[in-house]
């Protein structure tokens, strides 16, 4: 049971990145830096948040043998978000002697996404417990 | 948007997300998320390869996608790096800044190394290819 619901959620979570990664880079033509995945990795990390504070009411510590935390939070929302095109393209950034651009991507990421998944728990906690 | 594209990105991303799960559930003992740390930090370094590979060796679409936005894209994840700078600030004031950092800068080094080791071995094969 576990298998399947980490499978369905690490899929969904996969293609709706891909999908929403073309979408706003369609409607967002010459950005500053690249923000299709910064954008998901917001959107991911206050969904994850919102997910935390409404189920559990608090970062999970042990969690793992419930297949709704493996399906929604290991699965979609660990499959939606990434890290490692965020470094490749920080590496671009690097690699086109962007450094200002490539601070500011690299900030809005970390404190952006840190910043909204406390936003996501405390809405979470504060609107369903 | 062709239908073998979303598929190998979906099976990508499965692989990806089973084997985070796996490292997570095999480091659990350990207390700490170290297990997100190495898959972000493995993750970048793979892509940076494929990204620098890819570069000289241009390989179909559904490849490409697969393993970079399926596989990669599965096995790293930004939220739960989130949560976990969350939780152990909770814990430990500076355990999360610490945890931040090593990934961050960690993450960024490797798919550096990453993306230079795969332009190398990329350049190679297009040489060999024009020696034959």
């Amino acid at each position: 049971m576990s298998i399947v619901s980490l499978a369905l959620g690490g899929a969904a979570g996969g293609i709706c990145r891909y999908l929403l990664g073309l979408k706003v880079t369609k409607i967002v033509s010459n950005p500053p830096f690249p923000v299709s995945m910064l954008f998901v990795n917001l959107l991911g990390a206050f969904g994850l948040g919102l997910f935390y504070g409404s189920y559990y009411g608090k970062v999970p510590s042990h969690a793992y043998d419930d297949s709704i935390f493996l399906m929604i939070g290991i699965g979609f929302f660990g499959a939606f978000t990434t890290f490692s095109t965020f470094s490749v393209e920080t590496v671009q950034l690097i690699r086109e002697k962007s450094y200002r651009k490539m601070l500011a991507y690299v900030g809005i990421s970390a404190f952006g996404t840190v910043g909204l998944f406390t936003v996501g728990l405390l809405a979470g906690t504060f609107l369903f417990k | 948007m062709k239908a073998i594209n979303l598929i190998s990105i979906a099976f990508g991303a499965i692989a990806g997300t089973y084997a985070r799960y796996l490292l997570n559930l095999s480091l659990l003992y350990t207390g700490c998320p170290i297990g997100t740390v190495i898959e972000n930090l493995l993750g970048s370094f793979i892509l940076g390869l494929l990204t620098g590979f890819f570069a000289w060796k241009k390989p179909k679409e559904w490849i490409k996608l697969g393993l970079g936005v399926g596989v990669c894209g599965g096995f790293t994840t930004y939220s739960t790096f989130a949560g976990d700078v969350i939780s152990l600030t909770q814990h430990h004031l500076f355990g999360g800044a610490i945890y931040a950092i090593v990934s961050l800068v960690g993450g960024i080094l490797l798919a550096l190394a990453g993306y230079l080791c795969g332009e190398a071995a990329g350049k190679n094969l297009v040489k060999v290819h024009e020696v034959k």
